[in-house]
């Protein structure tokens, strides 16, 4: 392997090898491409939109009273390209919310900065109170960990802020995510039948 | 022109390093022997081009083959990062650019400096830290080559 071609090769033909692999593995999801963030995210690329979309402040009068620990919290930018919704937060009591950015990793903000997308709403997900403070115990054992944008599902050592929460309600038995995919986006809580909407506010 | 051919190398590496470590992510903890081999062949590439290039181009090569993450540092600054659309994704390419770093930043989270975990200021500064190991390691390995007579690694 120390050959300089050897060296050239190595890496190239080890993604190959990989992208396979998972893609073997996760052939279920060829079946029915259109529901894959990936396919969301490649669409969305030919209109021209990438990331988290156009960040312009609003207040969208979130009723942020109606938080309950465990709540999920999410807010949107225009022309995001993985969806609705640009970012998601666990709410955590006393107007806290754990989430991951890039900045900060798996870190602690105030909700009121969901006031500020276009697009916000304040889901719940259904099961019991207890159910939920242990999601959140859990996220918050993660607190500092690592912010990675494209995290796999599989692995509890690269976050980002879909994933943590994601992650949280799995641990406690409840998956919110229905099409096993490779990654998970904020639209998934959105979308999961296993959470009723407390409130949603559109730009 | 030979430069570019070391260049060109370097290039390769580092982005299918990139994809390679990222894929392999999804086979924890798989992605920590990857960093062990992209170090490895960083180290090969370096006794390989110093071996061949004089220590202007050697300099050259350690700027440039880090070029991009040079430019998205650039971009971070406040001023151009208003006048440039998409410059807030800088970041973000910043992370990307050195994925085949992320199994060892994932430990630097012990500390939070201003607030923020220690592997954000780590992926501030590992471009030109990595820029510096690159000229000096290879203007070592040149005098070690010159000095012993060693012929040049095959092509």
């Amino acid at each position: 392997m120390n050959h300089p071609r050897s060296r050239l090769l190595f890496f190239p033909l080890l993604v190959l090898i990989l992208a396979g692999m998972i893609a073997y593995e996760n052939r279920h999801l060829w079946s029915n491409p259109g529901d894959s963030i990936f396919f969301t995210y490649l669409r969305s690329f030919k209109q021209g939109h990438i990331g988290y979309g156009l960040v312009t402040p609003t207040n969208n009068g979130l009723p942020l009273e109606k938080l309950q620990i465990g709540d999920i919290i999410l807010g949107g930018w225009p022309n995001c390209a993985y969806g609705n919704y640009s970012h998601v937060g666990l709410y955590i009591g006393q107007n806290l919310v754990l989430e991951s950015f890039v900045d900060y990793g798996v870190n602690i903000q105030t909700a009121d900065k969901y006031r500020s997308y276009q697009t916000a709403s304040i889901i719940r997900v259904k099961t019991d109170q207890k159910t939920r403070e242990q999601a959140v115990d859990y996220a918050l054992q993660h607190r500092n960990k690592i912010f990675y944008p494209v995290a796999f599902k599989a692995g509890e050592r690269y976050w980002n802020c879909s994933k943590i929460i994601w992650m949280a309600y799995k641990k406690q038995g409840i998956d919110l995510e229905e099409i096993n995919d490779l990654w998970i986006a904020p639209d998934v809580f959105f979308n999961s039948p296993r959470v009723e909407i407390i409130a949603e506010r559109k730009g | 022109m030979r430069i570019y051919y070391y260049l060109g190398r370097l290039y390769i590496i580092q982005i299918t390093a990139i994809g390679a470590i990222w894929l392999m992510t999804y086979y924890p903890p798989g992605e920590k022997i990857l960093w062990l081999v992209y170090m490895w062949f960083w180290i090969q590439e370096c006794k390989y081009a110093a071996s061949h290039l004089n220590r202007k181009q050697l300099g050259l090569l350690a700027l440039l083959w880090q070029l991009p993450p040079y430019l998205f540092l650039f971009l971070m600054i406040p001023w151009w990062a208003e006048q440039i659309a998409y410059s807030h994704y800088s970041i973000f390419l910043i992370h990307l650019w050195h994925t085949p770093f992320l199994p060892v930043f994932a430990y630097a989270t012990w500390i939070m400096p201003g607030g923020k975990p220690l592997y954000y200021y780590l992926y501030l500064v590992i471009t030109p830290l990595l820029s510096l190991a690159y000229g000096i390691l290879a203007v070592r390995f040149k005098q070690s080559v010159s000095g012993s007579g060693v012929q040049p690694e095959g092509e």
